[in-house]
């Protein structure tokens, strides 16, 4: 607590609570002399300490009220009704109920319903993609394999120009691919 | 394995005694082992010892006693339900509040606000009964009294919900932060940062009453 002495505790960031728990009485008493030695020679401690202690007196002031004397037979009531139901009842009532209620876990199920949706999504993919993109994923692919074997083929023949007929042969090919009313690049 | 409610009261003065001794040395987590493993006296001694606590808390949050007193039911049916379960991992005021906490900030934020026109003279005039056991409080010291407690109520009542219930658990249950972080599910640091504006709210708000 040497840092106390020094300055002011207000602006400390454990000063706050430090005068927090020193005006609700719980500090331990060592650092409470040095709290009220400091708090005689600040007048910003001093004055946030009076008010602070306004506070706890206005929160004594609120008593507690007495518990209605019916409160335990109307529990018990409850509980014996509970214990009547069928055991599915309680067992669902136990998972759908649980003791800290649904809000404070909602992110998690939020998040395990998304996850959810996502793969479901990608299983149901392949059979939501149009045959047009299909057809287009096709061609491109087969336009490159066929571009590929004409340069290894003219590789292998020792001839480094690749022949233009050939390539032209792969993509008259290619366009059996194409679907009805489509060029190769897809457009309409 | 089902409890017979309510449970039958013994006769002998000295069971009840005993019952208090015991109650007074057990602790929470121990009772409500005890509740898990079928004994309906140890439920008993739990509610006797946090009944009080857990209905003025819910009060104070929702400010409606009826509403207040069916939440500190739903809260130990909840804790009985969950007896077979139950694993001390925190303490078990930890999670009894965390139980009252969540339900009052649910009831808050669906907007079941009943109206608060419960008299408020009634409540006033119980807790200055409290106060002054042994005579008849004076006119004055009963004005004084309303007037404190409707402004704090008014100022609890203007806190956001988080920041009331980490006040009220700081005040008037005696929760320290790392028992409040548990029960608000946050840290402990947030904890300290929202008692840090409640008080700081609390002091603007009440400083015309010094």
């Amino acid at each position: 607590m040497d840092s106390i002495k020094w300055h002011c505790i207000k602006n400390d960031k454990r000063g706050v609570e430090i005068l927090t728990d020193y005006c609700a009485g719980i500090l331990d008493p060592a650092v409470a002399i040095e709290i009220d030695t400091h708090v005689e020679q600040c007048a910003e401690c001093r004055k946030m300490v009076e008010a602070q202690r306004v506070v706890w007196e206005m929160l004594d002031a609120w008593t507690p009220l007495e518990v209605s004397r019916n409160f335990d037979a109307r529990l018990f009531a409850r509980i014996s009704d509970e214990q009547a139901e069928p055991g599915w009842r309680q067992w669902l009532r136990r998972l759908f109920v649980p003791a800290t209620p649904y809000r404070f876990w909602k992110p998690a199920v939020s998040l395990a319903a998304a996850g959810g949706v996502v793969a479901l999504a990608l299983a149901v993919l392949p059979g939501v993609i149009p045959e047009r993109d299909l057809g287009q994923t096709a061609y491109k692919t087969a336009y490159k394999s066929a571009y590929k074997s004409t340069a290894v083929q003219a590789s292998m023949s020792g001839s480094e120009e690749i022949d233009l007929e050939q390539v032209q042969q792969a993509l008259d090919d290619m366009e059996l691919l194409t679907p009805v009313g489509q060029t190769p690049s897809g457009r309409l | 394995m089902s409890l017979v409610f309510p449970p039958q009261p013994s006769s002998d003065p000295s069971v009840h005694k005993d019952m208090e001794a015991v109650a007074a040395l057990e602790r929470d987590a121990q009772l409500m082992l005890r509740v898990r493993q079928g004994d309906e006296i140890s439920f008993t001694l739990l509610l006797e010892r946090h009944r009080g606590p857990v209905v003025n808390f819910l009060h104070r949050m929702v400010q409606n006693r009826a509403v207040s007193e069916e939440l500190a039911q739903e809260v130990f049916l909840r804790v009985y339900r969950s007896r077979e379960t139950y694993e001390p991992t925190a303490k078990f005021t930890t999670w009894l509040f965390r139980i009252a906490t969540h339900l009052a900030l649910n009831w808050i934020r669906d907007g079941k606000k009943e109206t608060r026109n419960e008299s408020l003279s009634e409540e006033v005039s119980e807790g200055m009964e409290r106060q002054v056991a042994d005579r008849q409080p004076s006119v004055e010291q009963t004005m004084i009294y309303e007037v404190k407690v409707r402004e704090i109520r008014k100022a609890i009542e203007a806190l956001p919900e988080k920041q009331r219930a980490a006040i009220l658990m700081h005040k008037y249950q005696g929760l320290d932060y790392s028992q409040i972080s548990g029960a608000l599910c946050c840290t402990e640091s947030a904890v300290k940062s929202l008692l840090f504006r409640a008080y700081e709210t609390l002091r603007s708000r009440l400083a015309h009453l010094a």
